[in-house]
């Protein structure tokens, strides 16, 4: 997809798939990645090296883009460091170093000097490497419900910013390639040796990816520059299964309603479904859009785009939703051929132009954690 | 803001403080604090085969979230919930990177998929049956008063008692990880917070030093655990006289803890 927001809208209006052959070594399994390009080679700061890691490395390539850096730092001269949260999704963190530090060790040798530090070993790694980088000192949390993460972030954010515990929050979420995920969701043979394809009839499972991105929150009447505004937000839990969704939805239904409750509105012009191109999520989601949204409702899954990106899927379909509303597209729900008879919905496989105002985006995750936010465009 | 709350449910399980009722002498400063083996936890609400196949941090934390429960005479299945673990599940981190460095094709579905962080969260709804919000949030050193700080900002901003459930494990028998990522003792706490009530406030304020435990036998466990910095708290809540308690929410802030008198 490329690193930037005029590169990702490019991306979705040309309906070019960053996905691969991969080549994600050792892993040598047969099916297609969502790799971002550069992380290996590109320049980490050396005051930061103790957090050196794929998946900092990863949030550094992202905070370089589309002047983020800038506008945290302009909310930390408004309100002050301590008056900036910083709330961080991801599922899997820092987990490749470990990784590589059992690898390297496998045979009895000692740990690496560069393997050692503790904050390359954890779940908060990322958080409290983005906070320290921005110089924000406020409430700074590392949120990992599996893929519904840093969807997630954004209800904290509003809940601080509308109590007054905080003035901005910079939200978002980094998740990168590794070694258990690949090989994880391979044993719950649910990986796919094709490009995915969500909704399809022949459609046989996921195509994992990483990404990173972030977004800076204020209140309302604080703002000035941006007409994108969250206008609500939906949790739930499935109470099902840790690893397969409720079977008629019943748990994305909820989240749906909470954020249409939270948003005022009976319905949005354009839903981006969670829609991983398994045969079980496809289904089940299919089933809650229809029962909240209608059968007529605009939709599409874009995880044929750039894969499936776990812990950072939240933030990611977060920024295609505010593309969809600031170009005016619905993006395509790309190789799509058949739609699956189960699935009463009719996304269109390439991007269509449509007038939009109100875009929903769902994310769900193992464990049953459920998350539908729900962005606007003044207009 | 002054975030004011109710303390209605109280679950503790750590060395030498067995449960919140057992740790009141400890904790009101009568008797000294002796570390002491973890009781094996063994919650109601999981049935044999959970029991048998679950994580040990996962049926540590639905323990205490049960214990909370049951202080707290509320319905599990109602409840919003915030999980919080500074260091995850060590143990199945090892299981994982152990087995991707030596076997990765043997991985087992089932250890991949309480590997997330919110597995003790997924459980815990599937086990009460809860449909409510839950989330699972870490913070390293933090993340106690993180997950307190969001419990109860959840439970004011919708207005709905909400159950904290705040644990971390000890790292000596979890290989390269653990080694890693020492800690000396396990500690777990949950709390069921509820809007409308004064029992426990919080104020933000720039950074300070952290309140000590009063019971100066406990403070090497304060040190060895990041839930267990909620010794201070749990001494005052103990005392059931009003006190203020100094923990820190971030680089920049920290919480004062006022507890008033029960």
């Amino acid at each position: 997809m490329g690193a930037g927001n005029a590169a990702t809208a490019a991306a979705l209006r040309e309906n070019t798939s960053g996905l691969r052959r991969n080549d994600f070594a050792p892993c040598d399994l047969d099916t297609w990645i969502g790799r971002v390009d550069g992380i290996e080679r590109l320049e980490f700061p050396a005051e930061f090296a103790p957090w050196g890691c794929r998946n900092n490395r990863l949030a550094w390539l992202a905070l370089q883009q589309d002047g983020l850096i800038d506008a945290a730092k302009a909310a930390r001269e408004r309100y002050g460091a301590e008056r900036v949260a910083v709330l961080i999704g991801t599922s899997t963190a820092s987990i490749g170093q470990t990784e590589d530090a059992y690898r390297a060790t496998a045979d009895g040798e000692a740990v690496p000097d560069a393997l050692r530090p503790p904050m390359t070993h954890t779940l908060h790694s990322t958080g409290d490497f983005v906070a320290r980088v921005l110089g924000l000192t406020g409430p700074c949390s590392t949120v990992s419900t599996a893929c519904s993460s840093s969807a997630k972030v954004f209800a904290d954010a509003e809940r601080l910013l509308r109590l007054g515990l905080a003035d901005a929050a910079i939200v978002g979420g980094v998740d990168s390639l590794c070694q258990s995920i690949l090989y994880g969701f391979n044993s719950l043979q649910l990986v796919s040796s094709n490009r995915c394809r969500p909704l399809d009839a022949a459609r046989d499972g996921i195509n994992l990816g990483e990404a990173g991105g972030f977004a800076v929150l204020e209140r309302e009447d604080d703002r000035d520059a941006s007409s994108l505004r969250l206008l609500g937000y939906g949790e739930s839990s499935d109470a099902h299964h840790m690893s397969a969704p409720h079977p008629e939805g019943a748990g994305a239904e909820a989240a749906m309603r909470d954020a249409l409750a939270r948003a005022g509105l009976d319905g949005v012009d354009y839903a981006n479904l969670h829609g991983t191109a398994t045969r079980k999520n496809d289904v089940a989601e299919a089933q809650a859009i229809v029962r909240v949204l209608g059968a007529g409702q605009r939709c599409s899954s874009t995880k044929a785009f750039m894969g499936h990106t776990l812990g950072a899927a939240g933030i990611v379909e977060a920024v295609v939703a505010l593309h969809a509303l600031a170009e005016q597209i619905v993006p395509g729900n790309l190789n799509l051929e058949t739609v699956d008879p189960e699935i009463a919905l009719a996304p269109d496989a390439s991007t269509q132009s449509a007038a939009l105002t109100t875009a929903l985006t769902n994310s769900f995750g193992f464990g049953g954690s459920n998350c539908s936010l729900i962005f606007g465009v003044a207009a | 803001m002054n975030l004011a709350v109710d303390i209605a449910g109280i679950g503790l399980m750590a060395p030498g403080l067995p449960s919140w009722d057992e740790a009141q002498a400890v904790l009101r400063g009568d008797q000294p604090w002796q570390t002491g083996e973890l009781p094996l936890a063994k919650p109601a609400s999981l049935n044999p085969g959970e029991l048998r196949r679950l994580p040990a941090q996962v049926k540590l934390a639905v323990a205490v979230a049960e214990a909370a429960c049951a202080d707290a005479g509320a319905a599990a299945s109602e409840l919003p919930t915030v999980f919080a673990s500074g260091q995850g599940d060590l143990a199945t981190t090892d299981y994982m990177c152990k087995t991707l460095a030596r076997a990765p094709a043997a991985m087992s579905p089932t250890k991949f998929h309480n590997s997330v962080h919110n597995a003790a969260s997924g459980h815990w709804s599937i086990a009460s049956g809860c449909r409510a919000a839950s989330t699972a949030v870490s913070s390293e050193q933090f993340s106690f008063a993180a997950g307190l700080h969001q419990a109860a900002v959840q439970a004011l901003a919708d207005d709905t008692p909400v159950l904290l459930v705040a644990y971390d494990t000890a790292s000596a028998a979890h290989g390269l990880v653990g080694e890693l990522r020492p800690m000396a003792q396990p500690f777990a706490l949950a709390l069921v917070l509820a809007p409308g009530g004064s029992r426990l406030s919080m104020e933000q304020l720039p950074a300070r030093a952290d309140s000590v435990c009063n019971n100066d036998t406990l403070e090497s466990l304060r040190a060895q655990n990041f839930i267990a910095r909620s010794l201070p708290l749990l001494e005052a809540l103990a005392g059931g006289t009003a006190g203020t308690v100094d923990l820190a929410l971030s680089a920049g802030l920290s919480l004062r803890l006022g507890v008033s008198a029960q």
